[in-house]
């Protein structure tokens, strides 16, 4: 009975997956040291692509990395703190933003990472944001670069 | 081949192990212990190795020969255990392959159950298994639920992922264990493969910032974080168990032994007192495991992490229309961010914030070039960096949690009249949700209907399959200004339809449809769909309908319990019999409370010149 019912449900379901308008792989890697770092590899859009892959052992087994760093291996030259540089290299477009904002889960997150207390915080978000072209200096920017800008601001009193 | 191969190195392992044991006295006294205490037989036995109670005693719903280390591993659990011992005590290598890096709950628990000494077992250098306990440093978990996401059927009813949260107050940087299939080179029988269980599933461990990067930006999903109240011990004790079953496989079947049933392995681990895999039947739900682990008392708080989707409307709900229009002409490029002027800081503050979502969406979506994108991103932060600190910690509204919506089972019981005769019916539907079941815990437009079954009882003394819907899936989204989804509907299955000879009978369907909706949630959804329609049925001339046409509708939340929803179609059958067939709906819903709700509804129908008006009052119960 439970076979037959789930038969039924079967045919049901495979003629919805069929057609429906699009369907998503999962590609894990992202695109260098700058802004825009996606979790698609290079190709924004990622959800309408069918992204063909032959190699069964990619994606889907992937275990406890904390780099998303496939292809950046440049370091800051103010920390040798892998993780903080892993963590900006993936998440540096909402760090731009949290910096901007003057707040936000990134930002919190750079800050622990830096070791930064907690009275020490509101000061260094309110100088981060007013310093936020020296930190970002253009659009090529990269992870390392602006980890250590921030480094180098931090230290300036 | 490969399988007997791989049994035969089993078998000589096996039996190499066992002259080994001879030769060990403390392993053969251990192995007499186990066998006393029956630790075969133990419920954390059972769960580390994921057996399950069938005819001929238990098998192991793990694939992966690797994963035993006995060659009857799978379905001896006595056997697993004598071997595992064994494998212990193996001296003659070292390093990550060894069993005591490999099988480290086991491990931990067997040391435990049988008294075995430190002592007795010399250093292996477990560098994998140090290092990763190392970056996790697993105290406390979560079990995370994205919401349903309709244009992938993978991931309709959405999904739950279990975050371990470490020593670090972020939660970006803890990990995320999830469980999933791998599709390989997905072609046309990717819907069969995962049903049937031709995928190989597997365990993996994300860092959490990706999975929000993949869910709540990329594919617009709000996330719902149930924070799970398991000690320290017993989620290092998870987090052992999850390291065993690191690139092991086993079949992945979309329907039961999907990524939110294999989660529930993880949470047993952590306590065994628990009762979780053996809580469900054929199928299984995401938001049902949350039902199910929320009544084994182990959630202690919830927290709602909106998508980048909803972060942008509401943003945009806080500025006026010109205001909006400014903003997105802002991520259109059709406006500098540095010409705001005149405009109040408050309001350039937000209008930046929501340029700056809007962006981020549109380069996700690959409407931007990363060129154009890094240089817009920028110039909108540099403009709002120069604003300074504001108030915009926005205070997005928390909809109802997907696990207070009605569950998934539906029985209804209806009455009413047709052609002036009073009938009575009876309905099932197994799951999932209807456009005109209440919205509350569910992603509103969506329809996701299976197995869907209605008998009727008319007072003439007929009792008749009224219908039986295989599918009945549709989405209805509004677009707007920011989001242009697609609407479409597909449903297939049996209905009473009129016959040319002026009487009913049972007719098979198929009809897809695809269009567009506009509106909110203040003035209503109205869509309009482009269908097409395949009726089957020996009544007609070459036993077939062929025809396309026209469906319209609305829908609108009048007060918290009470929404309306109305429908027209025109469907014109062009070839094989050749018919007009139109239709018109109203429907009320009534909540009544979480699992019980009233339909009213009038509706009427023209099909081969004849016409009929029905009328019904439903009562629903889900369970």
């Amino acid at each position: 009975m439970k076979r037959l019912i789930l038969v039924i449900i079967a045919v049901s379901a495979m003629s919805f997956m069929w057609a429906s308008p699009g369907l998503a792989v999962e590609n894990y890697g992202s695109a260098g040291c700058g802004l825009g770092s996606l979790i698609f590899g290079d190709q924004p859009g990622g959800i309408q692509v069918i992204a063909a892959t032959t190699n069964a052992s990619t994606y889907s087994q992937l275990f406890g990395i904390t780099s998303g760093t496939s292809n950046c291996d440049k370091q800051p030259k103010s920390y040798s703190h892998t993780r903080l540089n892993e963590f900006v290299v993936a998440n540096m477009d909402n760090l731009a933003k949290d910096i901007a904002m003057g707040q936000g889960e990134s930002l919190e997150t750079v800050a622990e990472l830096m070791g930064i207390s907690a009275e020490e915080k509101p000061m260094m978000f309110a100088k981060l944001q007013k310093n936020f072209l020296n930190i970002f200096t253009s659009e090529k920017v990269e992870a390392a670069e602006v980890i250590d800008n921030i480094t180098t601001l931090m230290n300036n009193g | 081949m490969k399988r007997s191969i791989s049994l035969c190195i089993s078998l000589v392992i096996y039996f190499s192990l066992t002259a080994l044991s001879e030769a060990n006295p403390d392993l053969h006294e251990f192995i007499q212990k186990a066998e006393e205490k029956r630790l075969y037989e133990d419920r954390q036995w059972q769960i580390l190795l994921h057996y399950k109670p069938v005819r001929s005693g238990y098998t192991s719903l793990i694939d992966d020969p690797d994963f035993f280390l006995s060659p009857v591993g799978k379905e001896d659990p006595k056997a697993e255990l004598e071997a595992t011992l064994r494998a212990f005590f193996e001296s003659d290598r070292s390093g990550d392959g060894h069993p005591r890096c490999r099988f480290v709950a086991r491990f931990e628990w067997l040391k435990e159950k049988l008294g075995m000494d430190a002592s007795l077992f010399p250093d292996v250098a477990c560098n994998e298994w140090e290092n990763i306990l190392r970056t996790v440093q697993p105290r406390s978990a979560v079990l995370v639920f994205p919401a349903a996401f309709m244009n992938n059927p993978a991931s309709m009813f959405g999904h739950t992922l279990l975050r371990i949260d470490g020593s670090y107050e972020s939660k970006l940087l803890s990990f995320a264990a999830n469980y999933a299939a791998d599709p390989g080179t997905m072609g046309i029988l990717y819907p069969i493969k995962g049903i049937f269980g031709f995928y190989k599933g597997y365990f993996n461990l994300f860092p959490y910032y990706d999975r929000i990067k993949m869910y709540n930006d990329t594919e617009q999903r709000d996330m719902w974080e149930y924070k799970l109240n398991l000690t320290e011990d017993e989620v290092r004790r998870m987090f052992l168990h999850l390291w065993e079953l690191k690139g092991i496989y086993s079949y992945y079947y979309f329907f039961d032994e999907n990524c939110s049933y294999n989660l529930m392995f993880l949470l047993e681990a952590a306590r065994p007192s628990i009762h979780l895999t053996d809580k469900f039947g054929a199928w299984v739900v995401p938001v049902d495991t949350i039902r199910t682990v929320e009544e084994s008392g182990i959630v202690e708080g919830i927290e709602f992490r909106p998508a980048k989707a909803t972060r942008i409307r509401y943003i945009s709900s806080l500025l006026d229309d010109k205001n909006k229009k400014k903003a997105l002409s802002i991520a259109e490029k059709r406006l500098n961010p540095s010409e705001l002027s005149d405009i109040p800081k408050e309001d350039k503050v937000k209008m930046l914030d929501l340029a700056t979502e809007i962006i981020q969406y549109k380069y996700f979506k690959g409407t931007l070039s990363k060129d154009e994108y890094q240089t817009l991103f920028l110039a909108a932060l540099k403009e709002r960096s120069q604003l300074g600190n504001s108030d915009d910690t926005y205070k997005i509204p928390v909809p109802t949690p997907p696990e207070k919506g009605h569950l998934s089972n539906r029985l209804g019981l209806g009455i009413g009249i047709m052609d002036g005769r009073l009938f009575q019916d009876i309905s099932i539907r197994p799951a999932y949700h209807s456009l005109i079941d209440p919205d509350d815990g569910y992603l509103e437009g969506s329809q996701i209907v299976f197995a869907n079954t209605r008998i009727r009882y008319i007072t003439d003394g007929r009792i008749r399959l009224e219908r039986f819907d295989f599918i009945d899936i549709a989405s209805v989204t509004p677009r707007d200004r920011f989001f242009k989804p697609l609407s479409f509907k597909i449903k297939t299955g049996f209905m009473q339809q009129m016959n040319p000879y002026r009487d009913e009978n049972l007719i098979y369907y198929f009809e897809p449809g695809i269009g567009v909706a506009f509106g909110n949630k203040h003035m209503g959804v109205y869509f309009i769909m482009a269908e097409a329609s395949l009726d089957i049925s020996g009544d007609y001339s070459d036993n077939y309908a062929l025809g396309g046409g026209l469906w319209v509708g609305m829908t609108k939340k009048i007060t918290d319990f009470w929404k309306i929803n109305l429908s027209a179609e025109t469907l014109p059958h062009m070839l094989g019999e050749e018919f007009q067939e139109n239709r018109a709906s109203a429907v009320q819903t009534f909540r009544l409370n979480q699992n019980n709700s009233l339909n009213l509804s009038i509706s009427w129908e023209e099909i081969f010149h004849d016409n009929r008006t029905e009328l019904e009052l439903n009562w629903n119960y889900y369970f």
